[in-house]
């Protein structure tokens, strides 16, 4: 059933939009102005309330359209946002976002709120109240970091995050009424913050790249592969796949159900409006182009908002709330149900016959046993048996086995496997050649990440001859340290440990490791004063130690900082722990961080020296164009002497652009890895301990004191 | 005499050259004397020094410069929009005929006689002409080479030393005119002060400028004033946005600067210019008299007021300002011919002509001239005298071939006569020669219907 839901307006802004840099914004307090950033870096701000305004004094608006103004940014635009910012003022700010600044705009009156430097980068931006702060705050994250600032651009706020931030928005996650930060980044997860305190984590298979909040504290997400789905606090409720990706999330009545559907915008130009809870489309459009953002507004001016699509071509096109018009007529809706329930009949009779067939096979079992590959049956009492072990053979690469084996002398044909974030793609077949069809096989599997998954197995099961075969389907659970195998050798003793405290008893803590882990067998704890694990990683075959003392203490011995980050807070998590906080010992990440930290200082100052380069050279264009146009009217002969040495200036510039953009490449990388192992660092402490840590981060951070980094990451403080 | 306190003494009487001289010699005979370099930086900077405070032009037409956000702002927030006031007459360097010249607006003026179209071709660029030439000037004073090789000298060096960073960075900045090099030092010193020293940021900020780069100049203000409040830098600051053509936030520094300097000249007149600059006029005059009250010499502040009275029809008022200016010692063109308009308007018949005559005496710039001999052409048709009206207009036409009102006058009177296809060729000029001046549109009109 399709309603017909027409756009109530379209308009051409003649501009191209880069997709995702949208936004609306109030800029003289009532009427909604569509703000999004063209393809050359401007950006654009289209007022329809503008036509019936008399057009005063010399005021040069765009000359084929008045109703556009455009403002220059003179770098990349990477993030747009528009919001009240000033307490008092109901009057939008205009966020801007670039590569190495924040700008906040006053429209209206053309002043700036507040400019400052982001050596982290923009990436997303949103604006609203967050944590303890009375009034708006502006959100923006980089490259690895989240930043809150006020209306006057002070720092409010700072946040590792470990990799790029790629939406940010400010939503009441948990019902209490007051807004938590949720932040999806390019190591495919979203967090959600309630201030400094990490509430949740979802890990997706790809890199999130949208997020927007729905009513009744859900939110949707969309990923880089090309799905949308929708959570409800940490429960999933339903998610859809497309070839193509969503560039824009949106919440908006559209069909008058009295609560708000899913508009997600399509980078191929589909715009479909789908059910929050189940997902179902509802209502599909498409653009001329592929969509660039989805706001709402009032742009009629009639008091009611309406749902504005834009394309990336600047096509524009309005929709407002259509009530479901039963214009379908009720004969079209019976034979749509009648054709329904014929199709299910055909299926289900379908069924009934390979039943039939199966147990008339069954019942004649005895007589006529050869017959029985050629009709495609195994017999009633085919089980198969599934082992899954981490295997650590020396001989082939290190994985994760899946060992499925029938009882009987019936053939896996084929498997199939279901899993999150293991594969490219969703799913992995193994089909072995005709000729080596066993009634075994095994399944390799790496996961890159720890993280619990969800494996669906199908397995075809038959004859090596027959055409029909059945299917079995199991679900069986991945623990989240599965790529780990027991190993006897005490390996060579690193001195890198994470210590802590858990005052529970040691039968718990064999609990959680046989949980946790994938091990032949499951660990028992007998008697003695300590439980020693040795173990190995299956992808870099480094060692892992768990020792866990009588008396609760509790060391992990390893080098990697992210792998313990995961087991401290696996075992916080495990324990319901309130706060955590550790001892660490990482020698290498803290040499990694002191070279991190002293590269970063001398990035910072070639940097500030070519940036000087850069506007000497420019001044020098500057006088040289206007010496050759002079000459163009005074001494002709003289103007290519003028245009050779513009030309030499300019691929100088190029060069030193170049040089200046592998100078801000290596920057940002260092600025990242820095922030990642502090991520990580705060992640070795639970709770309290850690929100308190992210505060000590940021002041050493500030300061650019190493070792007081270096002794904050050991013991989580300064 | 010991040589270095001659020349010290040549230093305080402001005898700078002098001064130079004798420490060339004292370096000669000891090439490391530290004290006599430093002398001779100090005297050579002193001698071009000059307030570049008010000299940085605002740049607003600059053809590159695209540090303004918006480029179509709304009028009232752009100085870019409100150039003409609805009731004033503007002159071709974009200044009210009978305002003030301040130092900005005297480098607006197209300098080269390339015609009105080819303006666009000949914008101002961003170092301004005063440091370049600033720059040549410095040069061409030594015989032999110059004083200081500025890219040998090991910078990071000089500016841990807190005696020597200072007269060095002004004397790169100032004498050689190279942004670049003071803009390295600056960096070093503010480094090596660890950031505290609010002196040399503003120091780097004016580098910032003099190279483009605005938006940092305006970091190293606003951090510079978080240290140490100084009307300098506020000044400085007021400058940066009227770069970026934010004036309303130009507006919003110099209140918090009145906040802290309250009854501050400097920062009164800036918001008075502000004020007319965005058309503003009764605040523009508000500020304008509350430096009056502190200063009652401020010649901008007492023109500016004049300016107002006279086009708010108040002719005699604005002669009593324009007398006062007279009395405090001035004596110019554009004054002269400010009080023969105010005397022609206010009645006193007797003072016009040799108001004029005196203007006409003292003017040397040919577009000043013009302007007279256009006042003049009023003069002669208010009272009557159509043929002297004609002649003066030609004079105008004279000076500057350009000048559109007059063509279009010209073209009034030659209706008048009785001329109707001369007044429409006239009436064509004018068009041609400045196409947004309503009045020879309208005229045509009428004479097109006439006809």
């Amino acid at each position: 059933m399709d309603k017909i839901i027409r756009p109530v307006f379209t308009l051409e802004l003649n501009y191209k939009i880069v997709p995702g840099l949208t936004t609306i914004g109030k800029y003289d307090g009532t009427h909604p102005c569509l703000t999004a950033a063209t393809t050359a870096d401007k950006i654009l701000i289209h007022s329809p309330h503008r036509k019936s305004a008399i057009v005063t004094g010399r005021v040069v608006w765009s000359e084929s359209n008045r109703e556009i103004a455009t403002l220059n940014i003179n770098q990349s635009i990477t993030a747009l946002a528009a919001g009240p910012l000033i307490p008092q003022d109901d009057k939008d700010i205009l966020i801007v976002g670039t590569p190495t600044h924040i700008l906040a705009y006053h429209v209206h009156d053309n002043r700036d709120i507040f400019y400052k430097e982001c050596p982290d980068g923009v990436r997303a931006l949103t604006v609203g109240l967050f944590h303890d702060s009375k009034s708006p705050m502006v959100l923006s994250g980089g490259n690895s970091t989240v930043h809150g600032y006020d209306a006057v651009g002070n720092e409010l706020f700072w946040l590792a995050i470990g990799d790029a931030v790629t939406s940010l928005i400010l939503h009441d996650y948990n019902k209490d009424q007051t807004n938590e930060l949720i932040v999806s980044s390019e190591d495919y997860n979203i967090r959600v913050y309630k201030g400094d305190r990490l509430l949740a984590e979802q890990t997706e298979t790809e890199v999130v790249t949208g997020l927007a909040a729905l009513p009744d504290n859900r939110f949707a997400y969309s990923v880089s592969n090309g799905t949308v789905g929708v959570y409800e606090q940490d429960i999933r409720l339903w998610r859809v796949k497309s070839k193509n990706f969503a560039i824009s999330l949106f919440s908006y009545d559209l069909l008058g159900q009295g609560h708000s559907q899913l508009i997600t915008g399509w980078s191929n130009g589909k715009v479909d409006c789908r059910s929050i809870k189940t997902g179902e489309v509802l209502f599909k459009d498409t653009l001329g182009h592929g969509c660039a953002g989805i706001v709402e507004g009032d742009y009629r001016s009639i008091g009611k908002a309406d749902l504005i699509c834009t394309s990336s071509e600047g096509e524009v096109r309005g929709y407002t709330t259509t009530k479901s018009l039963s214009t379908t007529p009720s004969s079209g809706l019976e034979q749509d149900t009648v054709r329904d329930l014929l199709a299910q009949k055909q299926a289900l009779l379908l069924e009934l016959k390979h039943y039939e067939n199966n147990s008339k096979v069954n019942e004649e079992f005895d007589r006529r046993e050869d017959n029985l590959e050629s009709n495609g049956v195994i017999p009633a009492n085919t089980r198969l048996q599934i082992a899954i072990s981490a295997n650590d053979n020396p001989k082939t690469k290190n994985h994760v086995e899946i060992f499925i084996l029938t009882n009987n002398n019936t053939v896996i044909k084929a498997v199939i496997v279901f899993a999150e974030g293991i594969f490219k793609g969703e799913t992995h077949v193994v089909h072995p050649q005709q000729s080596k069809l066993s009634t075994e096989l095994s399944v390799q599997l790496y996961p890159p990440k720890d993280n619990p998954v969800d494996i669906h197995i199908k397995a075809l099961v038959g004859y090596s001859g027959s055409n029909q075969f059945h299917v079995f389907e199991i679900t069986r659970q991945l623990p989240r340290f599965s790529m780990y195998a027991l190993c006897e050798t005490k390996g060579a003793q690193c001195d890198s440990f994470v210590e802590l405290r858990i005052s529970e008893r040691l039968q718990r803590m064999c609990m959680w490791i046989n949980q946790n882990f994938l091990l032949a067998h499951d660990i028992e704890f007998e008697t003695g004063p300590e439980l020693k694990i040795c173990l190995k990683c299956l992808r870099d075959d480094s060692y892992l130690s768990l020792l866990f003392d009588i008396s609760g203490r509790v060391v992990i011995k390893t080098e990697n900082i992210s792998l313990a980050a995961d087991l401290v807070q696996s075992l916080a998590n495990f324990n319901n722990l309130e706060s955590l906080e550790t001892k660490v010992n990482l020698p290498k990440e803290e040499e990694k961080i002191r070279i991190y930290m002293e590269k970063l200082t001398q990035i910072q100052e070639a940097r500030m020296r070519l940036g000087t380069d850069v506007a000497d050279r420019l001044g020098q264009i500057r006088g040289l164009i206007v010496r050759a146009e002079d000459s163009r009217v005074n001494c002709l002969s003289e103007m290519p002497k003028y245009y050779n040495e513009l030309k030499a200036l300019n691929s100088e510039l190029t060069n030193g652009y170049n040089i200046r953009l592998a100078n801000f490449n290596e920057g940002q990388e260092t600025m990242k890895n820095i922030n990642f192992i502090l991520q990580k660092a705060t992640r070795l402490r639970a709770g309290a301990k850690s929100s308190k840590m992210i505060g000590y981060c940021r002041t050493a951070i500030k300061n650019n004191n190493i070792d007081g980094l270096i002794k904050i990451i050991r013991t989580g403080e300064l | 005499m010991d040589p270095m306190v001659a020349a010290l003494s040549n230093f305080r009487r402001k005898k700078y050259d002098k001064c130079v001289e004798i420490c060339t010699q004292l370096l000669v005979k000891q090439p490391l004397d530290q004290a006599a370099w430093y002398l001779k930086m100090r005297a050579m900077t002193k001698r071009v020094h000059v307030d570049d405070i008010d000299g940085e032009d605002a740049m607003t037409e600059d053809l590159f410069d695209e540090n303004a956000v918006a480029a179509a702002p709304r009028p009232g927030t752009s100085m870019k929009t409100t150039k003409t006031l609805p009731m004033r007459p503007v002159g071709s360097a974009g200044r009210p005929i009978s305002g003030i010249a301040r130092p900005a607006s005297s480098l607006q003026r197209p300098g080269s006689s390339l015609d009105p179209r080819m303006k666009t071709a000949r914008p101002i660029t961003s170092q301004s002409a005063r440091a370049i030439r600033l720059g040549t000037a410095a040069i061409l004073s030594q015989s032999d080479g110059p004083f200081i090789q500025v890219s040998r000298l090991n910078l990071a060096k000089y500016a841990r030393d807190p005696c020597l960073a200072k007269p060095l960075f002004e004397y790169i900045f100032y004498a050689t005119g190279d942004a670049r090099a003071a803009l390295e030092l600056a960096v070093q010193a503010t480094q090596a002060n660890e950031f505290k020293d609010w002196w040399w940021k503003v120091q780097l900020a004016k580098c910032y400028v003099a190279l483009n780069l605005i938006r940092d100049a305006e970091q190293q203000l606003r951090s510079a004033l978080k240290q140490q409040y100084h009307v300098e830098t506020f000044l400085r600051l007021i400058r940066v946005y009227l770069r970026l053509d934010q004036p309303l936030s130009a507006a919003e520094v110099c209140k918090s600067a009145l906040e802290i300097f309250p009854l501050d000249v400097a920062i009164f007149t800036e918001l008075g210019r502000l004020g007319e600059a965005l058309g503003d006029i009764p605040s523009s005059v508000k500020h304008y008299r509350n430096v009056l009250i502190q200063d009652a010499t401020n010649a901008e502040a007492i023109a500016c007021i004049g300016v107002y009275h006279f086009y708010n029809y108040q002719p005699e008022l604005a002669l009593r300002y324009y007398r006062r200016v007279l009395a405090m010692g001035a004596h110019s063109a554009e004054l002269y011919n400010n009080l023969g308009l105010c005397c022609l308007y206010s009645q006193q018949l007797d003072l016009v002509l040799v108001c004029f005559q005196r203007a006409l005496d003292l003017a040397t710039d040919p577009l000043i001239k013009a302007d007279i001999w256009y006042n003049l052409s009023h003069a002669a048709i208010s009272s009557g005298d159509i043929e002297l009206a004609l002649n003066c207009l030609n004079l105008c036409l004279i000076c500057d071939s350009n000048h559109a009102s007059a063509y279009n006058n010209l073209a009034v009177l030659q209706h008048k006569l009785g001329r109707p296809l001369l007044a429409k060729s006239y009436m064509m000029t004018a068009i041609k020669l400045e196409p947004d001046m309503p009045e020879p549109h309208i005229n045509l009109e009428f004479l097109k219907s006439k006809i």
